[in-house]
């Protein structure tokens, strides 16, 4: 599978971006060009789906594929052959792979599907009146947001589980066999451990990387099935309530930042969408956010950038009004908010180490 | 004063006896005395300040190397309901440590890394509460003749000083007389009451088994677990191998589970792992020395060495985690020709070497020419001169130690700087010369097939060695063909099931609950 993304990805480019465009695509690097990259060769779905691809791994695949005769060229051009191109297809690939939704997804796959394992895990132990068992899952925030989810749920446990074994049963039974075999394997219960995820490549005969794209294609579909159906399985809705959110945010702050490069001012903007000129200054920050390279010059000069960014080396604070009132109001709330996302001070990690 | 200390043990653990040593140590810590203690791994250490931690008013600190081990513990901890722990260290979130730091005098147990008493406001937080019992877990590690020697442990004493000298209590798994005396005065304790014991395991019994090359020793080991299917543990010295190998006993027993486990793997699948081994989902794990910190796993019966470690201390921790419930259990060593370079390696790259300290030295001082006031920046200088983090620890620690660095600044009136190069040089060359001492020490003991493999082995720990329980080592005429382990009833392996069975199993749906 993870050989069909990857010619898909290379036959999408066209020869118009170098083969190292295809691993950021992958890994998700939050880059305006990357982004960009996604939109305009449709590749969009599978932005950021598989995060912890390894650049050596994925250069010794692309060799591999050239050796196997499926790509030509170097890692600046590269096509398809005709047998890359025959492979593709006669796998039904364009059918297998559009349920990826990586650009919308992809920051909530992980947070969804961790939250879920540990809850299952929470409440199978607790049902069966195991109250210490070790959790498979250290992240405190993962840990915080189940704790409520269980007692918000604790006066009737049981019902809590059937409902979510009914919910996610439909779910997969939507996927097919051996999707919905991984799926279920990876889980940890009252009496069993989940496997890894080299066991479940072992034992079902996938590589390493097709686990990977497999896990998180069925993850995705897991994502649009609780979105498609949120009124059918109120659960499951609740382990992505607070993400949707976000996303859907994120997409706007998009929308803007189109408009922005075709040249359109943040009134313009604001007049387009019908919003508020605060909203949109809000995605432009958002986006800094994500962009290091981000250009300022259009929202405030270089000596600008300079004098906040030295403002807030001393005061060695992020409140805004604080720094606002040092530079006796020379520069906006939006104009420091920006530096700010572009050079994140450390103040509290310089604290930390008591210099 | 609590007078009745198995009442408590009962109320907190529900177990009537204390393992031991474990009432002697508490009884003098809660009567205000030092203690060291000596206590053989697995064997409870961790009561010794745990129950004190819910007697005792104040705090008790707990200082250990050991990240995974201490937040295991305090998940452990947690989970029975002691909830006023927490562990701090470089994993914690800033954010999360803020906060922490806030409300440290809530805590009655909290676990730090050396390296976070390094940090003096962390410290001055720590001088604001009552702490009521300072415990240096694995305290071995403060003696340069240890065999985890950590330049951050000496700066122990420092704050035992400075937080007005709690009770110390001093814990480790194994310690020579040397070590012992080596802790007391590292630490700054003129009293300290020891409480010693014995570390041989009358359960374990010894061999050691000879071949000529990888291949053999594979074959053996596929012969062997054939016949035993138990949990075991097979310890390799390289995370490859532990990959490598568990691919191959996989394909050669097809009846067995089998799974390997080193530091390179993802977090999410270590958890898995280790859970699966504990929950006895594993029949065999290869692994490297990363595996087991904090593992309370009570039947493994047989602990395998495809590899030896680099010192009979570590070698003495690993096979301590078999049979810890009293059952017949074996340690078994494989030997091949060439099974000293790898672990000669690894000690040759644990310090730099003379030519990198040469190199740094000269650099630090025509940088200093240009620049006085200057800040050691690690990143900047461990990529400059590809030095790892124990490296630089450790050089870290030879500048200030030798008045040329303060709080990473290079000082004004340093001026030695021919004569630091030399005086480093000769430690690390004295340094790695002991611990190659130590290498053939082990590897002799696995050599000599003259003399009581049991006897020799812990020789330098103790006078006495007390009866084998099942068989005592190859050369005292224990076979394996005579070994009868107790094998489980539930090790019984269920046939696949259909993904929908499993689903309603794992959820406790209808007959499954």
């Amino acid at each position: 599978m993870f050989t069909l993304l990857l010619l898909d990805c290379v036959d999408r480019f066209k020869g118009e971006r170098s083969i190292s465009a295809v691993y950021h695509l992958l890994t998700g690097k939050r880059s305006a060009q990357t982004l960009q990259d996604a939109h305009m060769y449709k590749l969009s779905h599978y932005f950021g789906v598989y995060k912890s691809l390894d650049r050596n791994d994925f250069r010794n695949f692309i060799i591999q594929l050239r050796d196997q005769g499926y790509i030509a060229g170097n890692d600046e051009v590269a096509s398809l052959t005709r047998n890359g191109k025959e492979l593709f297809h006669k796998e039904n690939s364009v059918e297998r792979l559009k349920e990826f939704n990586g650009i919308n997804y992809n920051r909530m796959t992980h947070l969804c599907i961790q939250r879920l394992k540990l809850f299952v895990q929470t409440v199978t132990n607790i049902e069966a009146g195991n109250h210490t068992f070790i959790a498979i899952n250290d992240n405190k925030e993962i840990q915080g947001w189940v704790r409520k989810l269980y007692y918000k749920n604790k006066s009737d446990l049981k019902l809590c589980l059937n409902r979510l074994y009914q919910e996610l049963y439909t779910f997969l039974k939507g996927l097919e066999e051996l999707e919905a075999t991984i799926f279920v394997e990876r889980f940890t219960g009252s009496s069993s451990v989940g496997l890894s995820k080299e066991q479940i490549s072992r034992r079902y005969n996938l590589t390493f990387h097709d686990v990977e794209i497999k896990t998180e294609l069925i993850n995705h579909k897991l994502i649009s099935f609780i979105i498609k159906n949120k009124q059918h399985v109120p659960l499951l809705a609740e382990f992505i309530e607070d993400l949707t959110n976000y996303l859907f945010m994120t997409e706007s702050a998009e929308k803007s930042y189109q408009l922005l490069s075709q040249g359109h001012s943040v009134e313009e903007i604001a007049k387009i969408r019908h919003l508020k000129v605060n909203t949109i200054h809000d995605h432009l920050v958002e986006i800094a956010y994500i962009d290091n390279e981000y250009d300022l010059s259009k929202f405030i000069s270089n000596e600008g950038v300079e004098q906040i960014k030295t403002c807030i080396t001393n005061l060695k604070t992020r409140k805004l009004k604080v720094i606002k009132e040092d530079l006796q109001n020379r520069y906006s709330f939006f104009q420091i908010r920006l530096v700010l996302a572009i050079h994140p001070p450390d103040v509290k990690e310089k604290q930390e180490n008591g210099q | 004063m609590v007078s009745n200390l198995e009442a408590e043990l009962n109320r907190h653990y529900h177990f009537s006896t204390f393992r031991t040593g474990q009432k002697e140590i508490i009884t003098d810590i809660l009567n205000g005395c030092n203690v060291m203690g000596v206590l053989p791994t697995g064997t409870g250490k961790s009561l010794c300040y745990q129950l004190p931690a819910r007697l005792l008013d104040g705090t008790v600190i707990v200082v250990s190397p050991l990240i995974s081990l201490m937040i295991d513990q305090v998940k452990e901890l947690k989970a029975s309901g002691f909830k006023e722990v927490i562990a701090i260290n470089s994993f914690l979130k800033i954010s999360d440590r803020t906060s922490v730091l806030k409300k440290l005098d809530e805590y009655k147990l909290i676990y730090v890394s050396p390296e976070m008493l390094q940090n003096p406001l962390f410290v001055q937080k720590l001088k604001k509460i009552d702490v009521s019992l300072f415990v240096v877990d694995e305290a071995h590690c403060i003696s340069q003749w240890g065999h985890e020697f950590r330049p951050d442990y000496l700066k122990l004493n420092n704050i035992i000083n400075q937080l007005g000298f709690p009770t110390v209590l001093a814990l480790t798994g194994t310690a020579t007389p040397e070590v012992q005396s080596d802790i007391k005065k590292q630490l700054g304790c003129k009293e300290m009451r020891k409480h010693i014991y014995p570390m041989d395991r009358e359960n374990i019994a010894f061999m050691v088994e000879r071949f000529n090359h990888y291949q053999e020793k594979m074959d053996y080991l596929t012969q062997l677990l054939k016949k035993y299917i138990v949990p075991t543990m097979i310890y390799f010295s390289s995370r490859n191998t532990t990959e490598k190998a568990s691919k191959q006993l996989s394909i050669n027993l097809p009846n067995h589970r089998i799974a390997y486990y080193h530091g390179g793997m993802e977090q999410e699948d270590r958890i898995l792992i280790q859970q699966q081994f504990m929950n006895n989902q594993l029949d065999i794990i290869c692994c490297t020395s990363a595996f087991g910190m904090g593992i309370n796993k009570k039947d493994i019966r047989l602990v395998l060495h495809f590899h030896l470690p680099t010192q009979i201390e570590s070698f003495i921790q690993e096979i301590g985690r078999a049979g810890r419930d009293g059952q017949s259990s074996l340690s078994l060593v494989l030997i091949g020709p060439n099974d000293h370079l790898l672990p000669k390696k690894l000690i040759e790259n644990e310090l730099p070497n003379v030519q990198d300290v040469s190199n740094l030295v000269d650099h630090l001082f025509s940088r200093n020419l240009e620049n006085k006031r200057l800040i050691l920046k690690e990143t900047d200088l461990t990529n400059l001169f590809n030095l790892n983090e124990t490296q630089w620890r450790f050089l870290v620690f030879q500048f200030e130690k030798h008045g040329m660095i303060k709080e990473n600044r290079i000082l004004k009136e340093f001026a030695d700087w021919e004569n630091i190069k030399t005086i480093i040089n000769n430690m690390i060359l004295s340094r790695n010369k002991y611990k190659q001492e130590k290498l053939s020490e082990l590897l002799q003991w696995a050599s000599n097939d003259d003399m009581c493999r049991r006897k020799t082995l812990f020789s330098s720990f103790q006078n006495t060695i007390s009866d084998p329980l099942y068989g005592c080592c190859d050369v005292c005429g224990f076979f394996i063909s005579n070994w009868e382990p107790l094998t489980s009833e539930e090790n019984t392996r269920l046939p696949a099931k259909n993904w929908e069975e499993t689903w309603k199993q794992l959820m406790l749906q209808g007959d499954y609950h």
